[in-house]
């Protein structure tokens, strides 16, 4: 009985991963096919700085501005 | 003395500098020359005052990429385009004279007198902030030649002006101008002089030496590139943003040159370098100048996606610290022969045919403001002393034709070099295989960097000024 419930307990972890794994690709797809889409609001482009489009204008701040 | 036509018994037989243009270039070597007790001539196309019909004249075809018309850009009176220019005045930098004969110690002792002329200090500091980024000073001068050397040229015995008089074209024998063909009210006149100087703009200068050499085969080689490498300053508002008085004060110490009005950044010579790019000048306004509505627009605008630095950003706007708004560009062309000016079909009232300029806006220019723009709004966020947004038509590439604006500063046509082949005036201005014709102006500038030229122009006439000297002694 012990067993049985660890197997169960298994292939609940394993199916929650795959579909963790199912959607993180799902993401990473939709940013790989459409990166000016995902990217419009938000640029990152170092650990300090951060880019941000409002009206036809890309801004160059810091992290802490926000 | 000033008289508004032309009339033979007025003329001097043999008067030793005949001038061709009234506006900077024509009266700041007619000033110096008279300091030199040489007497000059100067004509004048236009009147004493702005008149549609003379203004008409100036009117001219743009093929290619859009400009600001021709009889907008310039002005065809006593004066020239003096009487509507802005009056920012900064040298040339010494990198401008890479592709010159000549390099910016040849000018450099004139800088004193050109500011005495323009009645600005003879103050142009440069400080190095980082190893990409500048500040640079500029001066403002308020000096139109028309209006302000009015009275004083009335009252010169040594310099007679004639107005509503029209150059055609030159005559010679061999190498040696002999006289230059005047147009006035349908007359046509002819005066004699030992030395002819064209001052007559960036378009005009190229226009009558092509028609002088369609007139006058013997005179001009075919070879020289005349009206070729043509170049203007396009002018764009690369963005907008915010750079702190009191932070740049506070973390470059003596670095930052802290004067009045508008504050002015360009680049190193070594970033120009590396990146391989053309100059170009960033200029931001006080916010006192506008009453802080532009910056509190913006503000407002940075409030909604970052509070904090919005609410930082109020308290400097009370202590009276920032400079805040469009960031506006003047940028440097790319040298193409292909940009030239021409002759038209059409005519005008004098039978000369009207200009036409080719005109193609380079992308490296663009492209090279793009560069400029993020190293200076890096700069900002990594010193923390500002906080710049980048247009997105310079941002994305897509969009980058044809965004600059401009058509002033005309540049180019009659350039300065070596080699009849690719320039058409030498070092000391004479134009290739001629002996005593000169061309003046900022159509003799082989590269136009960032800075406006007036003040540059100004420096060329008075070396000018010394050269004629020199030979007529």
């Amino acid at each position: 009985m012990k067993k049985k419930n660890l197997k169960k307990s298994r292939d609940s972890k394993f199916n929650n991963f795959k579909k963790y794994r199912r959607n993180f690709l799902k993401i990473l797809s939709l940013f790989l096919l459409f990166p000016n889409k995902a990217f419009s609001r938000l640029y990152i482009q170092s650990r300090d700085k951060i880019l941000i489009k409002k009206s036809n204008f890309v801004w160059f701040l810091d992290k802490k501005d926000k | 003395m000033i008289f508004k036509e032309i009339k033979p018994e007025l003329l001097n037989n043999d008067t030793p500098v005949l001038i061709i243009g009234s506006g900077p270039a024509g009266i700041s070597i007619a000033l110096d020359l008279e300091k030199k007790n040489i007497s000059s001539t100067i004509i004048e196309a236009g009147k004493e005052f702005y008149s549609e019909e003379s203004q008409s004249q100036y009117e001219g075809k743009i093929i290619g990429d859009s400009l600001e018309g021709l009889s907008q850009s310039r002005l065809r009176q006593f004066g020239g385009t003096s009487a509507i220019w802005g009056g920012w005045c900064r040298p040339f930098e010494s990198y401008d004279f890479f592709k010159w004969p000549i390099s910016k110690k040849n000018i450099d002792p004139y800088l004193e007198k050109a500011c005495s002329i323009l009645e600005i200090p003879n103050k142009f500091r440069t400080s190095n902030l980082n190893q990409e980024i500048n500040q640079a000073e500029y001066q403002y001068s308020l000096i139109q030649f028309g209006y302000h050397y009015k009275e004083f040229l009335k009252k010169s015995d040594k310099i007679k002006i004639f107005l509503n008089s029209q150059l055609s074209h030159f005559e010679s024998e061999n190498k040696q101008i002999t006289h230059a063909v005047i147009k006035n009210n349908n007359k046509t006149i002819k005066i004699k002089s030992k030395n002819f100087v064209l001052a007559t703009g960036g378009i005009e200068n190229s226009r009558l030496l092509i028609w002088s050499r369609i007139k006058n085969r013997n005179l001009l080689d075919d070879n020289l590139p005349i009206g070729k490498y043509w170049m203007h300053h396009p002018f764009v508002y690369g963005g907008k943003g915010i750079v702190y008085k009191s932070k740049l004060n506070n973390k470059f110490k003596k670095k930052f040159l802290n004067y009045e009005g508008p504050i002015h950044f360009t680049q190193s010579e070594n970033f120009l370098k590396e990146k391989k790019i053309l100059s170009c000048s960033m200029h931001i306004i006080p916010t006192e100048d506008k009453k802080y509505e532009n910056a509190k627009q913006i503000i407002r605008e940075i409030a909604c996606f970052a509070p904090k630095l919005g609410n930082k950003l109020r308290m400097f706007l009370q202590k009276k610290e920032l400079y805040c708004g469009n960031i506006k560009m003047h940028l440097e062309e790319n040298y193409d022969s292909n940009n030239s000016v021409t002759l038209d079909k059409k005519k005008d009232k004098n039978g000369i045919p009207m200009p036409m300029l080719n005109y193609q806006q380079s992308k490296t220019t663009i492209l090279s403001c793009k560069k400029a723009l993020i190293s200076f709004a890096n700069f900002c966020v990594d010193k923390n002393v500002g906080r710049i947004a980048i247009s997105d038509n310079i941002i994305n590439e897509n969009k980058i034709k044809n965004i600059a604006q401009g058509g002033y500063h005309h540049s180019g046509g009659t350039i300065m070099g070596d080699n009849k082949n690719n320039s058409v005036v030498d070092n000391n201005l004479k134009v290739h295989n001629t002996n005593n014709l000169y061309v003046l102006g900022s159509s003799t500038f082989t590269t136009v960097g960032y800075v406006n030229p007036t003040l540059s122009i100004i420096q060329f006439s008075l070396r000018l000024s010394n050269y004629l000297k020199e030979k007529l002694v």
